[in-house]
């Protein structure tokens, strides 16, 4: 079991009932491979850094989830043939939020050290 | 004479100064990992034309650098960063 992360970005001319579809799809591949979805993200409707396939704006979808990794095949195929996906990526999550705050946090505390130790 | 002449055309080698050494930012601020979703940090780490900035410019270590470079690949496939700025829209 491994923690993955998936964005996916469905025409904004799409209606959110064309997300709901896709966000249970999801689920169930997941829970094939007896996997589960941990949280959701629903970033809504933003400005495209460019233009895909003539389209400015897309819905934005994020995903964190537990499962066997034989489970990302099956996902990038199924994103990959829906033509009103225009993008998606699955990746490891590498909790980089997590690990920063984690990681000043130590820092914090041992620099808070080093201080109290110069003044005795 | 001539030989002068030959001497004078070779060109010069450019060479970079070097400036003032800048402070690492994710050494600085304890940063351990670099979320490609997190663009207003990743904005600041590539030119106006939205290519990768130069370690030289930014002062970013090379660990770093490399998880930055990833970091920016992702968030332009998502089109949360562009692959190139255009002005003449």
């Amino acid at each position: 079991m491994h923690k993955y992360e998936l964005v996916f970005i469905l025409r904004a001319d799409q209606p959110e009932s064309e997300m709901e579809s896709r966000v249970q799809r999801t689920a169930a591949i997941i829970a094939k491979h007896q996997g589960e979805i941990t949280s959701q993200d629903h970033w809504g409707v933003r400005r495209l850094a460019y233009e895909i396939d003539h389209h400015d704006k897309g819905n934005y979808m994020l995903m964190k989830f537990r499962s066997e990794g034989s489970a990302l095949s099956e996902l990038d195929r199924a994103f990959r043939l829906d033509d009103m996906v225009l993008r998606h990526l699955i990746v490891k999550d590498e909790e980089w939020q997590e690990r920063n705050r984690a990681a000043q946090a130590k820092r914090r505390q041992t620099s808070g050290e080093t201080e109290l130790a110069n003044q005795e | 004479m001539a030989r002068k002449n030959l001497r004078l055309k070779k060109k010069k080698k450019k060479k970079r100064k070097p400036g003032k050494q800048k402070e690492c930012y994710f050494t600085k601020t304890g940063m351990v990992a670099i979320d490609y979703k997190d663009t207003d940090l990743l904005r600041r780490f590539v030119t106006e034309r939205g290519k990768i900035a130069p370690r030289r410019n930014t002062g970013t270590h090379a660990k770093y650098q490399r998880l930055l470079a990833i970091a920016i690949k992702r968030a332009r496939h998502l089109a949360l960063l562009p692959y190139v700025k255009e002005y003449y829209r």
